[in-house]
């Protein structure tokens, strides 16, 4: 089986350089034959990669531990499920996992332009493969998956437990469909500015592999946040983690990018600039796997030190090479008439948007690089970590949350004083009345007031817009209000969803400013049968419970939680013993309500059966998670398949 | 009146030397300083042995009436700057604070030059054609244009 799964990788090497160099002969000598031969490689391809796949998910499986990955990454005793997920723990696995990806990535692609875009596809199918290219000469020639060991272990090292989570099931995967699926709206981009085919075609035929990919990044950095908020142990979500930055970067330009493209669709503004920050996104996706694969920083997330970095070191600077270079010399065809009515406009506030997004992606960028900066110029290795983030970003932050509210209800061209009156006087209001109650109720923290109060005003933006679009349909067709506002949102998915996902935005920047502005936290000793008072809550810690399992032994405290003298929960906060581990891991215990999350650590615990705790108590922070959910339901109303739009698209 | 001050000032000091050791808890300092242990977090989301021991000396020090910045010193001068947890804002470490801004701030500026600069031909051409936008017919387009484009938001 191992000789299958080396055989597949080599071959699904040759036939993606097929794939690259085919369209090339293809297109320039109009050679229709090898256009189509191109085509089908990439349904090979993919063909191949999956049973690549499937040759290393069964090796982990049978415990074959003759293969050096599956031996370091995996044991007997390693539960079914995690032998499974311990297919990407480790680098040459993740490696795999995002050329296969790409592979069907690029194979759909060619499915659905079977019939339009023939012009640029060849050159799209050049941009996939190349990037595949790099991925598999990786694999054959630097980092084999299916390396053999000389003597087979007798078994494996095991699964790092704090991956035996389920988060780190979905975490990596979405996070890589993210990642790897901002490469076809590169692919389409690039291969417009080679071909010179500049018009909107290539922007209408990414707009849902943008969106996709934009949704997957974010989940697979939310499931992230929320795997480290139960399974790291130290009440937070984010780290500002090098690793962790390195896949928030590109989620912020493709922010900015599915705004900016708005404009180019409706106003045909700004076509340099989408250029630009899409071919900034795919960089920036490559320089996250770089970050995490080159060893240059330390995180909790990195594979190590390996001999990667300068592959993609070069990889980078070829991409960005080449872009630049199609970018500048197709620029006389990207001129555009840029005119506007008035400075007070919705193109002026999505860029605004832009620049704020853009910016916050520096600031990030910036972080994450002056470490570097620093030995290189003074020889002095410093720190950039949270407290940095935090109070750079957050009033970037606030400032975007603002113009959130104002970029939908502000019209385009020209913005006159009866627009902005009838559009803001209402959610002005509300967010000044909100500043007024939370001062009022005694809240003093001024980055929590204003975040509350722009989350109100936000809402009440997005409120309003559903309320008009409803009444106004509502008088137009006759309708009931409920019936209006389904079909409103029915017939206008794009608009309606965008405005859900800014509402899930809204709900997960409640969260955020919760744990960051209010969490409170106590450290205590406690006796078996003695109790805490904290907050509201008081805890009766009930003893220390212990038992073995097949991979890992067990400690756990119960704690029984009161709320008004009401018992309200049990909670067993935890430590588990991995066999081969030498750090035990801590299994926190959460009881989460809409106001706050109640979060127990076990810290320690001594012969006389006193044990160490920390509580904390995370305000508002199950509103990320929601606003998460919310977030998926705008996507997917945005993604749906739009009938009228494709009867439009036959017709044409 | 001499000794009357000196008394009035040593017990300011000693009240503002009290309440600081009184006020300042391991929470103010330990998000603040990596822990050397390698996991690359600070101190405070640490739960290890490393961190523990930190947390127990940044404890000492508050206990024998460090201020914060004496504190930070004290771990800068054992484990170098690169146990702080943010640079400081002195010296060429302040460039990582005011980049980002002055970056976001030049946007800016580049923005309102482009955006003014794409509403001067506009202005102009209203002035130069004002018959052709006021005809009925344009009117009529316009406000028909208008209606498609919210249409097609």
């Amino acid at each position: 089986m191992t000789s299958l799964g080396e055989f597949t990788i080599l071959l699904a090497l040759v036939v993606a350089v097929f794939g690259f160099l085919a369209p090339i002969l293809g297109a320039r000598r109009g050679h229709q034959a090898l256009l189509s031969s191109a085509r089908n490689s990439q349904k090979v391809l993919a063909g191949l990669l999956t049973i690549s796949v499937i040759v290393l998910v069964y090796a982990f499986l049978t415990d074959d531990f003759s293969i050096e990955y599956v031996a370091s990454y995996s044991s007997r005793t390693t539960p079914f499920f995690y032998k499974i997920t311990a297919f990407w723990a480790g680098q040459k696995g993740s490696l795999l996992l995002w050329v296969w990806l790409l592979s069907v990535f690029g194979y759909l692609t060619v499915w659905q332009n079977r019939h339009k875009n023939q012009q640029i596809m060849p050159y799209v199918q050049v941009v996939i493969n190349g990037t595949c290219v790099f991925f598999l000469t990786l694999m054959v020639l630097v980092t084999p998956v299916f390396e053999k060991l000389v003597f087979p272990a007798a078994d494996g090292q095991g699964l790092n437990p704090l991956l035996q989570n389920p988060g780190m099931v979905f975490h990596p995967t979405t996070l890589y469909l993210g990642f790897v699926g901002f490469t076809i709206p590169f692919s389409f981009a690039l291969a417009a500015l080679i071909t010179g085919k500049l018009d909107d075609d290539w922007l209408i035929s990414i707009r849902r592999w943008t969106i996709f990919s934009w949704f997957f990044l974010l989940v697979g950095n939310l499931l992230g946040a929320q795997w480290a908020y139960v399974e790291l142990g130290w009440g937070g979500f984010w780290a500002w983690d090098p690793v962790e930055n390195a896949s928030f970067m590109p989620w912020l330009t493709g922010t900015a990018f599915l705004h900016s493209v708005m404009i180019q669709e409706k106003r045909g503004m700004l076509k340099v600039w989408n250029m630009a920050l899409i071919i900034l996104t795919f960089f920036l996706t490559i320089f996250g796997t770089f970050i995490t694969r080159s060893g240059i920083v330390s995180s909790v997330h990195s594979f190590g030190v390996t001999t990667l970095g300068p592959y993609f070191f070069g990889f980078m600077g070829l991409t960005l090479f080449v872009s630049i270079y199609f970018l500048f010399i197709r620029l006389p065809l990207l001129k555009s008439k840029q005119e506007l009515d008035g400075i007070l406009s919705r193109e002026s506030s999505f860029l605004l948007n832009n620049l704020l997004l853009v910016g916050i992606a520096f600031a990030v960028f910036w972080g994450t690089i002056f470490p570097f900066i620093s030995e290189a110029v003074r020889g002095v290795k410093i720190t950039v970590g949270p407290p940095f983030f935090n109070q750079v970003i957050a009033p970037l932050g606030l400032g975007l949350i603002l113009v959130t509210g104002i970029c939908p209800l502000i019209s385009w061209r020209r913005a006159t004083a009866k627009n902005l009156l009838i559009n803001f006087s209402y959610p002005f209001a509300g967010a000044i009345a909100a500043s007024v109650l939370f001062l009022a109720l005694g809240m003093r923290n001024g980055y929590g007031i204003i975040s509350f109060s722009l989350s109100v005003f936000v809402v009440t933006t997005i409120l309003l817009e559903f309320l008009r679009g409803a009444s106004a349909r509502h008088r137009l067709t006759g309708e009931s209000y409920l019936t209006s506002l389904f079909n409103l949102t029915r017939r206008n998915k794009r608009r309606y969803g965008g405005y859900i996902i800014h509402f899930g935005v809204i709900l997960m920047v409640l969260g955020i400013t919760g744990v960051m502005n209010f969490k409170v936290e106590k450290e205590a000793s406690l006796r078996q049968g003695q109790t805490l008072t904290f907050n509201q809550y008081t805890v009766r810690y009930g003893g220390l419970t212990s038992w073995k399992e097949p991979h890992r032994d067990v400690v756990a405290a119960t704690l029984n939680i009161y709320n008004g003298g009401k018992r309200v929960a049990t909670l067993k906060p935890e430590k588990a013993f991995h066999k081969g581990q030498d750090q035990p891991t801590t299994e926190v215990a959460i009881l989460s309500t809409f106001k706050e999350d109640f979060y127990a650590i076990l810290a320690g615990w001594d012969d006389q059966g006193t044990a160490q705790f920390k509580f904390l108590i995370n305000p508002l922070v199950i509103w990320l998670w929601i606003g998460g959910g919310v977030i998926t339901l705008g996507a997917i109303m945005v993604m749906w398949p739009d009938r009228r739009r494709r009867i439009k698209e036959a017709r044409k | 009146m001499k000794r009357t001050a000196f008394i009035g000032a040593a017990i300011l000091l000693v009240f503002f030397g009290i309440s600081q050791a009184a006020t300042l808890k391991v929470a103010d300092l330990d998000d603040e300083l990596i822990c050397q242990c390698g996991c690359t977090m600070v101190v405070g989301n640490c739960s290890c042995g490393t961190a523990d021991q930190m947390r127990a000396a940044i404890l000492e020090k508050i206990n024998t009436g460090m201020s914060k910045g004496q504190i930070l010193s004290y771990f800068v001068s054992q484990y170098g700057e690169r146990i702080l947890a943010a640079p400081t804002k002195k010296g060429f470490n302040l460039m990582a604070w005011i980049i980002p801004f002055l970056a976001v701030g030049g946007g800016g500026v580049v923005v309102y030059v482009l955006l003014s600069g794409w509403v001067i031909p506009a202005r102009r051409r209203e002035e130069e054609e004002p018959d052709s936008t006021s005809s009925p017919s344009v009117d009529r387009y316009k406000k028909r244009l208008e209606r498609e484009l919210k249409d097609l938001d």
